[in-house]
């Protein structure tokens, strides 16, 4: 039940705002990005930011998911998944890990480690730093 | 017309798998370990009167053959884990069939230990394939690639495709372009044609992304003992160098991609393996057109010493043993994803055979491929 009203609140929150901002934990202080970095950390093409490491995750939420790397890549969901599998079955990456709920996301970007992430704009919260924002 | 039995015992088994597998996503047995797989159920249906094929190199094969309907036909399981922020390993094992094999077979296909250092290099050791076209790596994952496998493929060396040996790579980017290297080394295997020894393999290859094109370019070297089919050794040492083109530009909807192979050596005959593709993905559904050629020409060294032995009827006998085979695929299909990590593609695909010792050949048929992963 908690798991469907986090989904309809997502799917309100994407289709009114419709900007989706890429966070990191405020406690790291990294740079500001641009979008074809983004896109090198979300498409597995690079996971260093300077000399610094980094592991991307993200929620498990369609509708988010399409939205964001439509506007980073212009990659359709069908065609991510795609381009995933020939990274993941010849040892080259793994994608994103993925998160059930915000919950576990905050969590995560708490534990200190190097992680960068994406989520409607008005979840942003104190504990985060936004390093880029898409819009429309 | 010829049918076939699209539904062989494997199939079937494939099916049921399939079935079983549809609403996994990737199998998370801890935060740090993942089990993923992947399946595809291939059927043909030769719409020729002609069924016997002879492909290069004299391998003679019929379409009754149940292995040829299925040799699209696998599956494959892969564990990955994650050990720590530098070091992972990777497993995959497949059920295949091979074409100079009666059955299918379970195998290993990647067994490797990974290390990330630095700022994006890598460092693999263990079984791993060539990186020689992008398609040699990929192969037996449909779902990765638009097309369905050609009956003769224009990927592979040789039929050596594995290695036991060591990787390094890097990626990283200037500017808007991003580049990725890879070198490998190592003793070769060959799973395709068993007799064949493998000795050792290097090979180097970059990849550029500019925008929505990429660029890749392979080059190597690789060294075997070669045997004939009946075990007897034919040649100790040969040497094949090999290089390789392959480019991919994105235009609105329409993909295209092309790629050039050439493979030179004493040894054997010469090989050259091109291939061109047009696609227009039009939502879940992608119509593509695809020609692929395999040429096999030269005279084998073993045999230019029988050239000063006159033959009965007086002629050189190196003449006898020219060879200049070519099979061409020309293809027009359909990928249609019916679900998240889920394809049907579906082909009519007309193949052409050239054999000095014959009449140009061609076959008609229809190719069936349900790919899937998980």
């Amino acid at each position: 039940m908690m798991k469907t009203l986090w989904s309809l609140l997502l799917c309100v929150s994407i289709i009114q705002a419709e900007e989706l901002a890429v966070v990191t934990s405020a406690q790291l202080n990294l740079p500001k990005l641009d979008a074809p970095t983004i896109e090198r950390l979300f498409l597995l093409k690079t996971n260093h930011l300077g000399t610094i490491r980094i592991k991307v995750v993200e929620l498990k939420h369609e509708t988010i998911k399409s939205h964001f790397y439509a506007q980073i890549s212009g990659k359709s969901l069908t065609q991510l998944r795609a381009y995933w599998t020939k990274l993941i079955f010849t040892g080259k990456a793994q994608p994103p890990k993925q998160l059930e709920d915000i919950d576990a996301l905050r969590a995560m970007l708490k534990t200190g480690q190097n992680i960068v992430t994406y989520l409607p704009l008005e979840q942003v919260d104190a504990s985060m730093q936004v390093l880029y924002t898409l819009k429309d | 017309m010829k049918t076939v039995p699209f539904l062989s015992a494997f199939t079937c088994k494939a099916l049921l798998l399939f079935v079983a597998l549809l609403p996994l996503d990737a199998i998370e047995l801890s935060d740090d370990v993942n089990l993923r797989g992947f399946a595809s159920i291939n059927g043909i249906l030769n719409l020729s009167e002609d069924t016997d094929r002879e492909l290069l190199n004299g391998s003679v094969v019929t379409l009754e053959e149940d292995d040829m309907y299925t040799k699209n036909s696998r599956a494959g399981l892969q564990l990955d884990a994650t050990l720590n922020s530098a070091f992972d390993v990777m497993v995959q094992g497949i059920y295949i069939k091979e074409r100079a094999r009666d059955d299918y077979e379970a195998r290993l296909e990647w067994a490797m230990l990974g290390y990330r250092f630095g700022n994006d290099y890598a460092l693999h050791v263990g079984k791993m394939k060539i990186a020689a076209m992008d398609g040699a790596q990929n192969r037996y994952i449909g779902y990765s690639y638009l097309w369905i496998d050609p009956q003769v493929s224009f990927t592979g060396i040789n039929g050596f495709e594995n290695f036991y040996g060591v990787d390094v790579s890097k990626k990283g980017y200037i500017g808007a372009l991003d580049y990725e290297w890879q070198l490998n080394g190592g003793k070769l295997q060959n799973h395709e044609r068993q007799a064949d020894e493998g000795n050792y393999l290097y090979s180097a290859s970059a990849k550029l992304f500019y925008e929505n094109a990429m660029l890749r370019l392979g080059a190597g070297e690789l060294n075997f003992d070669h045997y004939g089919r009946t075990g007897e050794l034919i040649s100790k040492d040969e040497t094949i160098t090999f290089l390789s083109a392959e480019m991919q530009y994105m235009y609105d909807a329409f993909e295209f991609s092309g790629g050039y192979s050439a493979h030179r050596t004493d040894a054997i005959p010469e090989a050259n393996k091109q291939y061109l593709s047009l696609a227009y993905r039009y939502d879940l559904l992608t119509p593509y057109l695809l020609y692929t050629r395999k040429e096999v020409t030269g005279i084998p060294k073993r045999h230019t010493l029988a050239s000063t032995v006159p033959t009965p009827n007086g002629s050189n006998a190196a003449k006898e043993t020219f060879v200049d085979d070519r099979v061409e695929h020309y293809i027009f299909g359909a990928r249609y994803d019916i679900l998240d990590g889920v394809a049907l593609k579906g082909e009519y695909d007309q193949m052409l055979t050239k054999h000095p010792s014959q009449a140009h050949r061609r076959f008609d048929m229809i190719n069936l491929t349900l790919d899937m992963v998980f």
